[in-house]
């Protein structure tokens, strides 16, 4: 296998950016459009999308599907955590642990003690499931139970962190707030798309 | 699944607004070309965001021309068609024709069935040309419906469902980047089902009908949550998008991913202060 690198001709220290721009150049040079079906543009292009996403696989940890339920692995099996663990959900961190999210539900489902471990436990399994209302509900709850505990709290802020990394950098974009503007004629504009632009602003619809 | 995904104009500058235009028109264009006038009633801008993200991540040939329309005759204005216009405006039938579905079990409303009845021919079209698509939206529909008449108490099993139909919708080509533009439909199409929800539960509540989010209402923090739970998926989006190699548009994409898929949501809140107040 080839260094992707060397197939995009970047430097290992290039930035995402650059990457992106390298990628962009090679993939505009074989583009099915521009070589006419061309069995060579099309090997070279394959291998060109392969070095890509290797690369980006390496940086952003995992491909796509697993940056999306990747699940929960920082906070627990850590040695050194001075938390009280009931033993009888050994067997469930050790799913968990495995990824084995489907197997740790079931034995989770089937037990009756409903302790503050149970909930974050509970939460791990639903957030590795990709139930993300679960999940958040469950680690309050667990939080809720039991404040003091270290590894609660951290699953938790966890679970919130990549909203709150989302809010701050959609900020330049125009952000969740400031949508509405003082101004009501901008504001009839912006949400009734069909009004006939007669305010003097355009607008891209009728 | 219409009407959340748009840009926050306010926030682009006038030739980035000028392009999101140009695809709308297009998306436009080749509805009417090959769907005929019944195509191009199902024109929306969530499909003019896929055409947009698609045609970035694939840099196909672009045809840019300067027409005029039946709904702007007097000024003319560009549009851009690619094939990943042709793309999207397949997965615009496609939607549509199961909301017009939808619509009509809802409540046996005529618009429904005459949607439905115009969409029949173009539909069919869509479904020879792209079988798994057609194939993941029903079966996610038809489970959802089924979730919704058990009265489900699990908002994620519904909110799940959502995600996988517009996830793939989302996959044009079996390719590298396959993964993650389905995961960015999974988080947008959950995004845009929770939205619903969220917007739709008093009617719901006072008409007597079903609504997932039932059993997060009485919670003291209910809207918090909401926007919590709203973000997140949101970040999810974003952190699949960031995969992919974009840098044409890439800031009207952002504008849409950060801001555009929250108008309804920032509307809402300012009526529910108002009605508070």
């Amino acid at each position: 296998m080839n260094d992707p690198y060397q197939v995009l001709g970047v430097s290992p220290s290039a930035s995402d950016e650059e990457v992106k721009a390298a990628y962009r150049r090679l993939a505009k040079l074989y583009h099915p459009d521009r070589n006419n079906g061309s069995e060579e543009a099309e090997r070279k292009m394959m291998q060109v999308n392969d070095a890509y996403a290797q690369i980006m696989d390496m940086r952003k940890g995992g491909g796509a599907s697993q940056q999306y339920y990747g699940g929960y692995s920082a906070g627990y099996g850590g040695a050194g955590q001075a938390q009280q663990r009931a033993p009888e959900f050994s067997a469930v961190r050790a799913q968990l642990s495995m990824g084995r999210y489907q197997q740790a539900l079931q034995m989770l489902e089937q037990m009756e003690a409903r302790s503050g471990e149970w909930y974050f436990l509970y939460a791990v399994v639903r957030h590795g499931l990709g139930d993300d209302i679960a999940a958040l509900n469950f680690a309050r709850q667990a939080v809720n139970m039991d404040p003091t505990n270290m590894e609660y709290l951290s699953f938790l802020q966890q679970l919130n962190m990549g909203g709150q990394q989302y809010r701050q950098q959609g900020m330049s974009f125009g952000g969740i707030q400031n949508f509405l503007c003082q101004n009501p004629c901008l504001t009839c504009l912006l949400f009734n798309l069909c009004c006939g632009g007669g305010c003097g602003t355009r607008v891209w619809c009728c | 699944m219409f009407g959340y995904v748009s840009i926050n104009p306010q926030a682009l500058s006038q030739p980035e607004q000028q392009r999101f235009r140009a695809l709308y028109c297009g998306l436009c264009r080749t509805l009417g070309d090959v769907y005929g006038d019944a195509g191009r009633l199902t024109l929306s801008n969530d499909m003019t965001f896929l055409a947009l993200l698609l045609g970035a991540v694939y840099e196909p040939e672009e045809t840019c021309r300067q027409e005029r329309c039946a709904l702007h005759p007097l000024k003319e204005h560009a549009a851009v068609t690619h094939a990943a216009t042709a793309y999207a405006a397949d997965m615009n039938i496609l939607l549509a024709y199961y909301k017009c579905v939808d619509d009509a079990r809802d409540d046996g409303a005529l618009r429904g069935r005459a949607g439905r009845a115009a969409l029949e021919k173009p539909f069919r079209q869509v479904r020879q040309r792209w079988p798994i698509q057609c194939r993941a939206v029903a079966d996610s529909l038809e489970r959802i419906a089924a979730l919704e008449r058990e009265t489900s108490p699990d908002p994620d099993a519904l909110t799940r469902q959502a995600g996988r139909m517009l996830g793939a919708c989302f996959v044009w080509k079996n390719d590298v980047f396959a993964p993650s533009l389905r995961a960015m439909g999974d988080a947008l199409g959950r995004f845009i089902y929770l939205m619903d929800a969220y917007e739709d539960y008093d009617r719901d509540e006072k008409r007597g009908r079903f609504n997932p989010l039932r059993g997060l209402r009485g919670l003291p923090d209910f809207h918090a949550r909401m926007e919590d739970i709203l973000t997140l998926e949101m970040s999810r989006c974003v952190k699949a998008y960031d995969f992919l190699p974009v840098t044409q548009d890439d800031a009207i994409i952002r504008n849409v991913l950060y801001s555009g898929v929250w108008g309804r949501y920032a509307r809402m809140q300012s009526q529910r202060k108002e009605t508070q107040a």
